[in-house]
């Protein structure tokens, strides 16, 4: 999480001098090249079953693959839209893997409780919110462009007001384990 | 124009399927959420529905030792404890102010009444381990078992081992010399048949016993039946004693519908095992 913040603040920060030195296209595509890989890693991290591990590594590879020839062949005029609409369709069939296997573990406690699960929401929201937006953003005049791109700050903010929220899970769930361990000394009453 | 149709219809498009999108996301959470709960709901109703089984059959094994301990109480008190009162009262001090006579009647009368608590305590010993199962296996103490069922008279019982050369680990006979006490026990209770026979074999890695008789039987529902329910302790404790054994127990009718069966099958031992 700590990653993710640094990488992206550092993105946005620096937006004007990344893309004069490296171009629109390029930033764009190390932007969502970079989402989908932290994204990716948060689901990888906490899916069980192989068979799916294996299948995000192998997915990953073609988009990473796919991007590489976007970017230099198909000259990108503002967004990777192609490139966004596909990690868009990976990163729902991945959350949708990680909800299906949570269903089949026997566990007392609530999906809700699990960090991940607030992560996933994170995710679908703010990529269900964004999706149409960042398809549609090349056909789009700039008046309306700088008329709706705030909207997609609603999706962005609730994203990370739910990541945020999944730190809290975690941090809380760590201390409450770090208690059961603990190895206590000989308390009987003498 | 054409450019303002289309800019209109791009955020038409734009919105709707943002909102479309939205919901769908939304309605995907509300659903994972709902699933689960409804999933945590069966799980619990699972598990209480268990332990409500394990208590009962808990209690059947408890009621069971205590009914056990009971009989086993009225014997001594009932049988032991006057036999021995009545010797005692033939070798008391006047004994030595009597004749000769009478003092040899009276020291035989003691002993005959010894003889007969030592044979009542050991019959009393025998019923809870019987010496023969340790000593000489399954095949002898179901023998012993059934000699004494045929000298009573009422019921024939007979039985025939086919193939018992290897014998089963000590715990496991005894589980299934209980099985099968317990089982007649309730043949010879509630059934009025005329004979029981019993038969033994082994196929592959299992070893099978058949009870055969010609009165009033279960059938598989009926146990299960009884199992679930309060009554039928000596059931629960066979049902329990099968699971220990990992075996399973079959209750039928034959199919020429003049005789029940109960099969018993248990995995035997494993060779190379201590």
């Amino acid at each position: 999480m700590l990653v993710y913040s640094i990488a992206f603040f550092l993105l946005l920060y620096y937006y004007k001098t990344l893309t004069k030195w490296f171009g629109q296209d390029f930033y764009s595509t190390a932007y969502t090249f970079l989402e989908y890989l932290l994204f990716t890693s948060f689901i990888f991290l906490n899916i069980s079953n192989k068979r799916i591990k294996k299948a995000i590594i192998i997915l990953s590879l073609g988009f990473i693959i796919f991007q590489s020839v976007y970017l230099f062949n198909i000259h990108i005029k503002g967004l990777d839209t192609l490139a966004i609409g596909i990690e868009t369709i990976l990163l729902f069939s991945y959350v949708i893997c990680f909800f299906h296997e949570q269903f089949k573990k026997p566990t007392s406690l609530s999906i809700y409780n699990h960090y991940c699960f607030w992560i996933s929401v994170g995710i679908l929201l703010y990529l269900g919110g964004s999706f149409f937006f960042y398809i549609l953003a090349n056909h789009m005049t700039k008046a309306e462009i700088d008329q709706y791109w705030d909207l997609t700050y609603i999706v962005e903010i609730l994203k990370n007001i739910l990541f945020s929220y999944s730190v809290f899970l975690f941090v809380r769930q760590k201390g409450e384990n770090g208690y059961k361990n603990k190895i206590l000394p000989n308390l009987d009453m003498v | 124009m054409f450019l303002l149709q289309a800019t209109s219809s791009t955020t038409t498009v734009l919105f709707l399927g943002t909102i479309g999108m939205l919901v769908l996301t939304i309605g995907l959470v509300v659903f994972i959420i709902m699933h689960q709960r409804r999933v945590q709901r069966f799980q619990q109703k699972l598990q209480e529905m268990e332990i409500e089984q394990q208590k009962m059959m808990l209690n059947a094994s408890i009621k069971m030792q205590e009914e056990e301990r009971q009989r086993l109480a009225a014997d001594l008190h009932d049988d032991a404890g006057p036999l021995l009162a009545t010797a005692r009262l033939y070798l008391n001090e006047n004994l030595v102010n009597q004749d000769k006579v009478n003092q040899l009647q009276s020291i035989f009368q003691a002993r005959q009444i010894i003889d007969d608590t030592i044979q009542l305590i050991r019959n009393i010993s025998h019923d809870l381990m019987p010496p023969t199962l340790k000593n000489f296996g399954l095949e002898s103490a179901i023998n012993d078992l059934f000699q004494k069922i045929s000298g009573s008279g009422t019921v024939n019982a007979s039985q025939r081992f086919h193939d018992y050369k290897d014998r089963l680990k000590p715990e496991k006979e005894l589980l299934v010399f209980r099985i099968v006490q317990e089982l007649i026990n309730n043949i010879l209770k509630h059934s009025n048949s005329s004979f029981i026979h019993l038969t033994q074999n082994v196929h592959g890695d299992k070893f099978y016993l058949r009870i055969h008789h010609d009165g009033r039987g279960i059938v598989q529902s009926d146990f299960e039946k009884l199992n679930k329910s309060n009554i039928g302790l000596g059931l629960k404790n066979i049902g329990s004693r099968i699971r220990l054994l990992q075996g399973e127990i079959l209750f039928e009718k034959d199919i020429s519908q003049t005789y029940y069966k109960v099969t018993i099958e248990v995995p035997k031992d494993d060779p190379y095992s201590s």
